[in-house]
């Protein structure tokens, strides 16, 4: 069983002093790991100060974990030298890829729902949980183009890789809406596919409308629609670390606290019989 | 090879070059939003290159204005990213501007862009700390003409034949870029960081010949008879001292090494 570390906020340099001079109630924060991948400085300045006073999780975009090039291992032992560095509570990162050939698209790549990519995938997270010594989270991500070669949905695929690889799941609820609108299938049956006991993270966030689909920018606030999914998501998980990703037009933090306090609304009520 | 090797690597063209066989790869390629769908990829790569590049060379931007988006596309053109953050992305641009002989003052964005990459390496250079004069209090007499200095990894060195630094400065203080204008002579700077700040400053000729000789572990004795080769031999030791004391002030050394 995962430990619920409440409600979090990815963080930012933009919030960075605020932080620190107003110690906000925030349960924890999420930190991009690829930001803190640099010899020194500011950003681990402020990584060491943020993480003497609240609970830090990993979080990051260049794991390239489904790619058929081979694993970076070079990023790999970065990775586990921040770990050592600061002790995260837990690593995530995305189930997708982000090149190959020696190319970084710098884009969470969409994986075909393929017995091919499990194969694939179920031995690279092997592997990286080995080297990390320790269980790491996926992230499902938003696509945007159907594989005709997917011979299941999403949702089996995530959660027979999450089985077969024995790793954890970060859901983000608004992902899930987003491919739901962009794919045309029921985000609440994806949900319900979903065992609890696989969840260790959700991730609630904003997108932007594109005529008839949905781009995840991460640059707006959470919708209604993607709230209720997140409500239910609560009523079948139990109470599961939340937290509000921003990664453009990043608000000022009360901003962000005023989300936050939703979520811890949404949590209360899941709670109520 | 395998079925998600060729289709991760037939994705990445389509990417990469905005058309190819990968349509074949989807559902809905006759619908009227797939080109749109497609471009959410292919544009966004090139946007988020872009972006990165104005993160890192925020004069550049300024200065090259309306033209930074299509000068920066053609970089990415001939650039893939090839590191595993995006922060590294853009390390050639300097290269790349030197090269564009079309732009107006290309040179002098060349060495803006040179100045502005070495801003960022000084910023999250490795964490060393400074030693102060105090390290020298230590030295015996007998060793002085011996001792060397370890300076700190954040310090870096560029020549520039232009007024890009300058021009840096005016954009940084009023929002307005000098005029451009190239040397035939160089101009040397030093950058460097102290505490979380990352600091500029010109530097002559004999001050950067002794930081370099210092920096290729060369003792003071040594460092004294380069200036004396170059000055009046009997103010060479006080010349010396004068240097040292300025790189102490300014937090350049991390050791003292005493043989």
């Amino acid at each position: 069983m995962v430990r619920d570390l409440g409600v979090g906020l990815g963080l930012r340099p933009d919030h960075y002093e605020t932080i620190l001079s107003e110690r906000p109630s925030i349960d924890f924060f999420e930190a991009l790991t690829e930001n803190y991948l640099v010899p020194g400085g500011k950003p681990l300045h402020y990584l060491d100060r943020i993480s003497a006073q609240y609970p830090i999780v990993f979080h990051g975009v260049s794991l390239s974990i489904g790619s058929t090039a081979p694993l970076n291992m070079d990023y790999l032992n970065q990775v586990k030298g921040l770990i050592q560095r600061t002790k995260p509570l837990w690593v995530s990162d995305h189930l997708c890829w982000t090149g190959v050939d020696g190319t970084n698209l710098h884009d969470l790549m969409p994986l075909p729902f393929t017995e091919e990519a499990l194969d694939h995938l179920v031995t690279r997270v092997s592997q990286v949980q080995d080297y990390l010594g320790q269980q790491i989270l996926l992230e499902n991500v938003s696509s945007y183009l159907t594989y005709q070669s997917s011979e299941m949905s999403e949702q089996e695929f995530l959660v027979e890789l999450a089985n077969r690889a024995d790793c954890l799941l970060l859901l983000d609820i608004n992902n899930v809406y987003v491919n739901s609108i962009n794919h045309a299938f029921d985000a609440n049956e994806y949900l319900r596919a979903i065992p609890s006991a696989k969840v260790a993270q959700i991730h609630l966030a904003g997108h932007e409308r594109q005529g008839s689909f949905i781009i995840d920018t991460h640059s707006t606030p959470v919708i209604d629609e993607v709230w209720a999914l997140y409500e239910r998501a609560c009523r079948q998980w139990g109470l599961v670390a939340t937290l509000i990703e921003r990664d453009a037009d990043i608000p000022p933090l009360e901003e962000l606290l005023i989300e936050l306090d939703k979520v811890r609304l949404c949590r209360q009520s899941a709670l109520l019989p | 090879m395998s079925k998600l090797a060729l289709l991760q690597e037939s994705f990445q063209q389509l990417v990469l070059r905005g058309h190819g066989p990968a349509i074949e790869l989807f559902f809905g390629a006759n619908a009227p939003d797939f080109d749109a769908r497609l471009l959410t990829y292919s544009n966004g790569y090139r946007a988020r290159l872009v972006e990165a590049l104005g993160v890192t060379y925020p004069g550049v931007q300024t200065v090259l204005g309306s033209n930074f988006e299509s000068t920066m596309m053609k970089y990415v053109e001939q650039n893939a990213s090839t590191h595993f953050s995006i922060r590294y992305y853009g390390r050639d641009l300097s290269q790349f501007l030197a090269n564009e002989r079309d732009i107006p003052f290309h040179s002098m964005l060349a060495d803006l862009a040179a100045f502005e990459w070495l801003l960022a390496e000084a910023f999250d250079a490795a964490d060393d700390n400074p030693v102060g004069m105090e390290s020298l209090a230590v030295v015996p007499a007998q060793d002085w003409g011996e001792v060397s200095f370890e300076f700190r990894g954040a310090l870096r060195l560029l020549t520039t034949h232009s007024n890009a630094v300058q021009i840096w400065q005016s954009l940084k203080d009023d929002g307005e870029a000098m005029d451009p204008v190239c040397f035939d002579q160089g101009m040397d700077w030093l950058i460097w960081r102290k505490d979380l700040a990352t600091y500029f400053r010109s530097i002559e000729a004999l001050e950067l010949r002794t930081l370099l000789a210092a920096r290729r572990g060369a003792s003071f004795s040594q460092l004294c008879e380069l200036i004396a080769a170059e000055t009046n031999e009997s103010e060479a030791p006080l010349k010396a001292a004068s240097l040292l004391r300025g790189w102490y002030t300014e937090e350049l050394i991390q050791a003292v090494k005493v043989p």
